[in-house]
């Protein structure tokens, strides 16, 4: 197997005036090519910090973030990242929106039916010349998910994509996610505070300490997918991750 | 029920203007000033003016379009020097710091106080330019800086994530996200800059312009053809504001409108 990320004892802190914020301390981490990881943690406890030193962001204070093999750099890498907050351009449509992570990555190809291929596959076809303030949040996260597959990333990075979304948009877009990333077999690594939502998308869940975060657990969800939310082992595996979780709420 | 509300508004707007005409009259028939004429000579000299010539043979028309052109250039100067200030400034605190003391100060001399200084410094066309230029400049330097420091930090992030070096990141995300501010910016600069035409040509000495027209009759003491000249550079500014308006409008489809 083939290791997509490597975290070698990463730390890192931020200076604020004279204090040193610490905010993670001693991370390391391995992801196999391929693996949907989600990371799982208390709110505030550095989880897009972690993130942002995935894709080459951020610099760590100490150790290493190594992505196959090598320091992660943008404008070598190329990384799909799926923020929390809406990041389509609004003066573009859908299809420049899609198109845009494409030029910049200097894709070679038919960039206009590369972008509409992959807005099909999200099932916005119909909507390319839509602007995102036309079209609802549940659809811009779609847009954000085909710009990121459309320059077809080595890794795919997401922070809290779906955490604005109603709870139904929510659950269809966990559902579509695991469908792209079944057909593309991508490494995605999965940000989020919702213990539900880790266990239905991640094969594993690293939940980290409440800061400075370092990994308090790594669990290995051997579910099959798609996974039945009601089912007993299901429900055992989140009320073991919220253990964990309510064990580094109650410390604080 | 729109179109109801739009035909209100219209009778709305001319049943104003007929009161102030009407007010006017009053006050100048109670006056009976030579020097305060009513509407009714004010528009016999729009007329003699639009249509013969002032006293050395030039037409409202050519007055208003000499004046223009000059604001026009004085304009652009101003656009081409302050949104790439702008934009730089916006970007870099550094350069921010370095220019705030000598910018912020000099945004509050009236153009009329740079008179003598560009009769010394400036001849020609530079006159008009450099004072038109010193009107307009400001609030297009001050929207464009306040336009690019508002630009989303995740959009930035965004771009930064597919590889993008900081010149695709000026032109593709800063740039446009900033656009409807420069653009207001340019708006009010335009209306500022076009004020500024009389204070231009006072020291200009052309004897064609729409400033220019109105110092020489004010020279012979005509204030109906002042007045003409006044109301030429007010509605002339009105449809240079609505054209603004209308591209940025069109320009801007994508910013949701908030309805009121």
């Amino acid at each position: 197997m083939v290791t997509a990320i490597e975290l070698n004892s990463v730390g890192k802190s931020f200076e604020s005036g004279k204090e040193t914020i610490e905010v993670i301390r001693d991370i390391a981490l391995s992801v196999e090519e391929g693996r949907f990881v989600c990371v799982v943690g208390p709110s505030g406890c550095g989880k897009t910090t972690l993130l942002r030193m995935m894709c080459g962001l951020l610099q760590p204070t100490k150790g290493t973030v190594l992505v196959k093999g090598k320091p992660p750099d943008p404008k070598k890498n190329r990384f799909g990242v799926i923020f929390q907050e809406d990041s389509l351009l609004p003066w573009k449509t859908v299809l420049d929106n899609v198109k845009f992570g494409l030029e910049v990555t200097r894709n070679k190809g038919n960039i206009n039916s590369i972008a509409r291929e992959f807005i099909t596959m999200v099932g916005l076809r119909g909507f390319e010349d839509y602007y995102p303030h036309q079209i609802s949040g549940g659809m811009k996260k779609r847009v954000a998910i085909a710009r990121a597959m459309a320059v077809d990333p080595e890794i795919i990075l997401m922070d809290e994509p779906f955490a604005d979304l109603d709870a139904q948009t929510r659950q269809i877009l966990q559902k579509e996610l695991l469908g792209v990333w079944s057909r593309f077999n991508k490494t995605v690594i999965f940000i989020t505070h919702n213990v539900d939502e880790a266990v239905f998308l991640g094969q594993d869940i690293v939940v980290l300490t409440k800061r400075p975060a370092s990994v308090k657990a790594t669990v290995n969800v051997e579910l099959e997918y798609p996974r039945a939310r009601l089912s007993p082992p299901f429900i055992s595996y989140r009320e073991k991750i919220l253990k964990y979780l309510q064990e580094e709420i109650t410390e604080l | 029920m729109e179109r109801i509300d739009q035909v209100k508004g219209i009778l709305l707007g001319v049943l104003s203007l007929t009161v102030f005409f009407f007010i006017w009259q009053l006050i100048a028939w109670s006056l009976n000033s030579p020097f305060l004429p009513g509407p009714y000579e004010v528009i016999k000299a729009f007329v003699r003016i639009s249509t013969m010539g002032d006293i050395d043979g030039y037409t409202l028309p050519s007055h208003s379009l000499t004046s223009i052109y000059r604001v026009a250039l004085g304009f652009g100067f101003a656009g081409l020097t302050a949104i790439p200030l702008g934009v730089f400034m916006g970007l870099k605190s550094s350069v921010r710091s370095l220019s705030t003391p000598i910018i912020e100060p000099i945004r509050f001399i009236p153009p009329i106080a740079w008179i003598p200084l560009s009769i010394i410094l400036l001849s020609g066309l530079w006159r008009y330019i450099f004072l038109i230029w010193i009107g307009a400049f400001f609030p297009i330097l001050l929207n464009t800086i306040a336009g690019v420091k508002r630009t989303s930090p995740v959009l930035v992030d965004m771009a930064k994530t597919f590889g993008a070096d900081s010149s695709t990141i000026t032109s593709r995300i800063v740039f446009p996200s900033a656009l409807p501010e420069i653009m207001s910016g340019l708006r009010v600069g335009l209306g500022v800059g076009w004020m500024c035409i009389v204070a231009a040509e006072m020291i200009g000495g052309d004897p064609e312009g729409l400033g220019r027209l109105i110092i020489k009759y004010a020279n012979l003491l005509q204030i109906d053809v002042v007045i003409v000249g006044m109301i030429a550079i007010g509605i002339i500014g009105l449809v240079l504001n609505y054209g603004i308006l209308t591209v940025e409008k069109r320009l801007f489809k994508w910013r949701v409108e908030v309805k009121a």
